[in-house]
């Protein structure tokens, strides 16, 4: 094939991955420059999950559980009742230890909703969590820019999540440890690109890391 | 003299010439049947023609350019037999009180002709020429009547065979994204270049910002969704076997019910695999892994000369 035609081929079979095969929706959504939020940004976090599930099953016995017959994760913040989400127990004697959630709406203090992105949850027996189940929030931020950084907009809303599910202590509280990935442990912002800032005392006052170049094949830096 | 693109494709121009002299220079003739007195092409006219050798209607890969030429004389004559097909036209005609049409044939004789060498099929010249303004998957379209007359920008280029490739790069990347994609990219470079004349902006500047919004935009969620895919695999415990894993939003969940069931109610299923989706990406890292490689234009033996003439020709139309 001259180049000319492997270019061609490359448009042609691109074009059929950039859409979702049975929806038709576009695999990704980009905004402009100025805005760096992208709005479908569930792939991102779906790689987050499956990293953070990957290291905490060197550590414990992780189940599914409210699946169906497909294992269907939500594009945008949903209710926990209608996803799966993931039982961690304790490895050999099956003794359940916490939970792991996708986006889900969770109720605050004040009565408002905030949905990380993702969830640590102690044990329940509903599925309508509010901020005294939860216990520390990740939320997943990605850039297409690698030179981009998390903006303060994303900082603060992270903030006002922690403050609004009351899980301020994360890092001390929580009730778990990852494996290779300890410094993860507390409220996290995981990005591909970098932190809004680089000052740990900063974080601290917020009660959030910022976990930056959270990406394939780079080693990842922790600020807070 | 002008210059034409004439279709030789069966029922436009029949095209004959020795099949056995084609590699030098040679003679032929075009048969044109139709109820015109006369064809537009004359004597020292230059032309080029296509042949679309498939059965079905402008598959646009199929559509070959066969040869370049000049015309010799063309001899018109009236056709002393109609077709079944003109035949029954012409009843119609009568019926409707019209006058019956007459036919007649014309023999465009042409010499000097010589096959095209390096870029043979018109999808190749699809983001070169200037008659080509729109429907670029069916380029095929601006050339359906038996002889179209081309701009002597046009027919040089094919004349010479020369491929605008900053153009060609561009148009087959952008137009292969989701029309959503395509907006938002185009607000993207507008934004950038504060622009909002598009063609003012050249390829060479907005080639690497397309480059990279289809870089970390589509290709790098085919990365993730691969990744994704690997350590689902590895950790098909916590999935309890099942490793079928999609997206869906709340709206679009429905029971998961039988694929027969499903058919009977016709539901259109939104709900995405990622398997799927991770063998469509493995299809497109196959042809080629280094996305910046594939659309630098080093290797395309491009010349400076023909890049300038293609800017100057694409931009005076702005």
């Amino acid at each position: 094939m001259t180049k000319l035609d492997r270019i061609k081929k490359y448009a042609e079979t691109l074009g059929k991955a950039s859409k979702w095969a049975n929806s038709g929706d576009q695999i990704t959504s980009i905004e402009s420059i100025q805005n760096e939020e992208s709005k479908s940004e569930y792939i991102y976090e779906f790689y987050c999950l499956m990293r953070i599930l990957d290291d905490l099953a060197n550590k414990y016995d992780i189940e599914i559980t409210n699946n169906t017959a497909i294992n269907v994760f939500p594009k945008a913040p949903a209710s926990k009742k209608n996803y799966p989400y993931f039982l961690v127990k304790e490895k050999g004697t099956g003794k359940l230890l916490f939970e792991v959630c996708t986006g889900v709406d969770i109720k605050g203090l004040a009565d408002e909703t905030s949905a990380p992105d993702i969830s640590f949850q102690l044990p329940q027996d509903h599925l309508l969590p509010t901020h005294q189940e939860v216990f520390m929030i990740f939320d997943a931020k990605f850039k297409h820019k690698l030179t981009a950084k998390v903006s303060d907009l994303e900082f603060y809303k992270v903030a006002g999540m922690v403050k609004n599910l009351a899980c301020e202590d994360a890092d001390k509280n929580a009730i778990m440890d990852f494996f290779s990935l300890a410094k993860l442990k507390g409220n996290c912002i995981l990005t591909n690109a970098n932190s809004y800032k680089s000052n740990h005392s900063h974080h601290n006052l917020f009660n959030i890391k910022e976990v930056e170049k959270f990406d394939e094949g780079v080693d990842f830096n922790v600020i807070g | 003299m002008s210059t034409y693109m004439i279709n030789a494709t069966a029922g436009h121009a029949e095209i004959d010439y020795p099949l056995a002299q084609t590699k030098d220079k040679y003679n032929g003739v075009f048969t044109i049947r139709n109820s015109k007195t006369r064809v537009s092409v004359s004597y020292n006219d230059e032309f080029t023609s296509i042949i679309d050798n498939s059965e079905s209607d402008y598959y646009c890969e199929k559509i070959e350019l066969l040869n370049k030429g000049y015309i010799k004389s063309v001899k018109t004559e009236e056709a002393k037999e109609l077709t079944d097909g003109e035949k029954k036209d012409n009843e119609k005609r009568i019926k409707k009180k019209l006058k019956p049409l007459k036919y007649y044939i014309h023999k465009v004789h042409f010499e000097e002709a010589v096959p095209f060498k390096t870029h043979r099929f018109l999808d190749d010249y699809t983001y070169s020429l200037l008659k080509i303004y729109k429907r670029y998957v069916r380029p095929g379209r601006h050339f359906g009547r038996v002889i179209t007359e081309l701009p002597s920008v046009d027919f040089d280029t094919l004349k010479e065979e020369r491929i605008y490739v900053d153009r060609t790069l561009f148009g087959r990347l952008i137009n292969s994204m989701p029309y959503q994609n395509r907006l938002q990219f185009l607000l993207f470079i507008i934004e950038e270049f504060n622009e909002a004349d598009l063609r003012k902006i050249p390829f060479s500047q907005a080639f690497p910002l397309l480059k990279d919004f289809v870089g970390t935009g589509i290709v790098e969620m085919g990365k993730y969704l691969i990744k994704a895919e690997e350590l689902i695999n590895d950790n098909k415990a916590i999935f309890k076997n099942n490793t079928n894993v999609g997206f869906a939003y709340e709206a679009d969940l429905k029971p998961i019910v039988s694929n027969k069931k499903r058919e009977k109610k016709k539901e259109p299923f939104k709900i995405d695999i990622i398997s799927e989706q991770v063998e469509l990406f493995k299809n497109v890292f196959e042809i080629d892994n280094d996305f910046n490689e594939l659309f630098s234009s080093n290797e395309l033996n491009y010349k400076k000369a023909d890049r300038e003439l293609f800017d100057k020709t694409f931009n005076k139309r702005a």
